[in-house]
């Protein structure tokens, strides 16, 4: 549940990136930190190991602004993609509002995305939540790769394996380049106010 | 309980102010911004394992080493230099993962030097394939010094154990070394390149049993440090006794 002042009228609301480990999830905060870092007026934090992997969580928090005399402050977080770090994943859980999950579109890290999809489930499930209540945007990220000619899995592949039974929306992206991580971040924004609104109602 | 009206304007409102906030039209990403920007790099997986075994060999590393090395072969089967270099590459994760710290001290430098070579040959678009195979030749050789200086070592610490060996204990530590599992530098079972190059052979039928030698030998130091530590403890103990 977001974190809501009613007396203040502000509205904090915890999107997480989840996703298979060199998905691109910090690659989608990176993107929008510094794109719109004059806008958004913030600092991303972030903190790495050696080889300059995701250790703990990124984090990018931003304010919106007043909207109908709410303050609506997002907090964007990714979590660690490697398997080894379960724990802070589910750590990093704890309260979301909203989930975007990066998938990998190369043909080899099929099974990872899958095991990743599986295992958001079971920490949401620690939390009471349901992946098929909590809003939540697919990205298929890195079909730059394409160009470059690596092999990539089909959309509709895609869609078989992480979004047959989800039927949520997906976005076809590249972080690194930017394309629809815009479209992403406003989609599942959108989706986790009204979530918000729903539950205040 | 929040107004409902009040919040039912807000996501109308928030549209708006997210159209406003992230419009990407009008902020083209500066030079700066843009170096910052890491583009794909498809071997970032495998510099950070190969990296981290400078810090230390652990089961799961090596597991995720070779494993990595089997999805860039899928990745780049179409690329015979590439494959010639990530079987390489394979070959010495294997040979490290037999060996552990016991490995050839050399063989950490030439992992990282053959990284490094395959790195240049990805990332450098412009490069020519004459200059790609030159610089896939150099490690080639650098492997192979490696292999003949495995193989040498070997020999002398084999010639070492039949010096030193009393003939009565020989029998069955020659059958107990037998089992030593030796695959990493098995290069008729794989042979980096083989099909890839064939001006760099590196296939040889000498090197498996070569190395299965040195194996044996490394083993036989091994039990003659083990013998010497327990005869050092047992005259200590015997020292203290007397005292």
């Amino acid at each position: 549940m977001a974190f809501v002042n009613l007396k203040n009228k502000e509205i904090q609301v915890k999107i997480i990136y989840y996703g298979p480990g060199r998905g691109g999830k910090t690659s989608n905060l990176e993107y929008i930190y510094r794109k719109f870092a004059e806008r958004i007026n913030t600092e991303m934090v972030t903190v790495k190991t050696h080889g300059d992997r995701t250790l703990f969580f990124d984090f990018l928090p931003f304010d919106i602004g007043v909207i109908n005399g709410y303050d609506v402050k997002i907090q964007l977080y990714t979590v660690p993609g490697q398997v080894k770090y379960n724990a802070t994943r589910r750590l990093v859980l704890r309260g979301v509002d909203g989930i975007v999950f990066v998938a990998d579109s190369m043909a080899v890290r099929r099974e990872k995305n899958i095991l990743a999809l599986k295992n958001l489930q079971e920490n949401l499930v620690a939390y009471k939540k349901s992946i098929f209540k909590i809003p939540f945007v697919i990205q298929y990220n890195k079909m730059d790769l394409k160009e470059q000619g690596i092999p990539l899995l089909p959309v509709k592949t895609l869609e078989k394996d992480l979004n047959n039974q989800l039927k949520m929306p997906s976005f076809q992206a590249s972080a690194v380049l930017g394309n629809n991580v815009v479209a992403t971040l406003k989609k599942i924004i959108s989706m986790t106010v009204a979530s918000i609104k729903k539950d205040l109602a | 309980m929040a107004d409902s009206k009040d919040i039912d304007t807000l996501s109308a409102e928030l549209e708006n102010r997210l159209d406003d906030l992230f419009s990407e039209n009008d902020i083209p990403l500066t030079d700066a911004q843009d170096n910052n920007l890491k583009e794909y790099y498809p071997l970032s997986e495998l510099k950070n394992l190969i990296l981290s075994i400078d810090w230390e060999i652990t089961d799961e590393l090596l597991e995720n080493l070779l494993q990595q090395l089997k999805d860039l072969q899928l990745t780049y089967e179409h690329d015979k230099i590439v494959m010639t270099f990530l079987q390489i590459l394979s070959s010495l994760g294997n040979y490290i993962k037999s060996h552990r710290a016991q490995a050839h001290p050399k063989t950490f430098k030439i992992l990282n030097s053959v990284f490094s070579s395959l790195d240049k040959v990805v990332l450098s678009k412009d490069m020519t394939e004459p200059e790609k195979k030159k610089i896939l030749r150099a490690e080639m050789n650098r492997y192979k010094v490696l292999r003949a200086q495995i193989g040498k070592d070997k020999t002398a610490a084999a010639q070492h154990k039949m010096k030193t060996r009393p003939a009565d204990t020989e029998v069955p530590e020659i059958s107990e070394k037998k089992a030593a599992p030796i695959r990493t530098i098995d290069v008729s079972s794989q042979p980096p390149g083989a099909d890839a190059i064939a001006e760099l052979p590196i296939t040889d039928p000498k090197p498996a049993a070569e190395v299965a030698t040195l194996a044996d030998a490394v083993e036989e130091i091994k039990r003659y440090f083990h013998t010497e530590i327990e005869a050092l403890k047992e005259e200590i103990r015997s020292w203290r006794g007397q005292k």
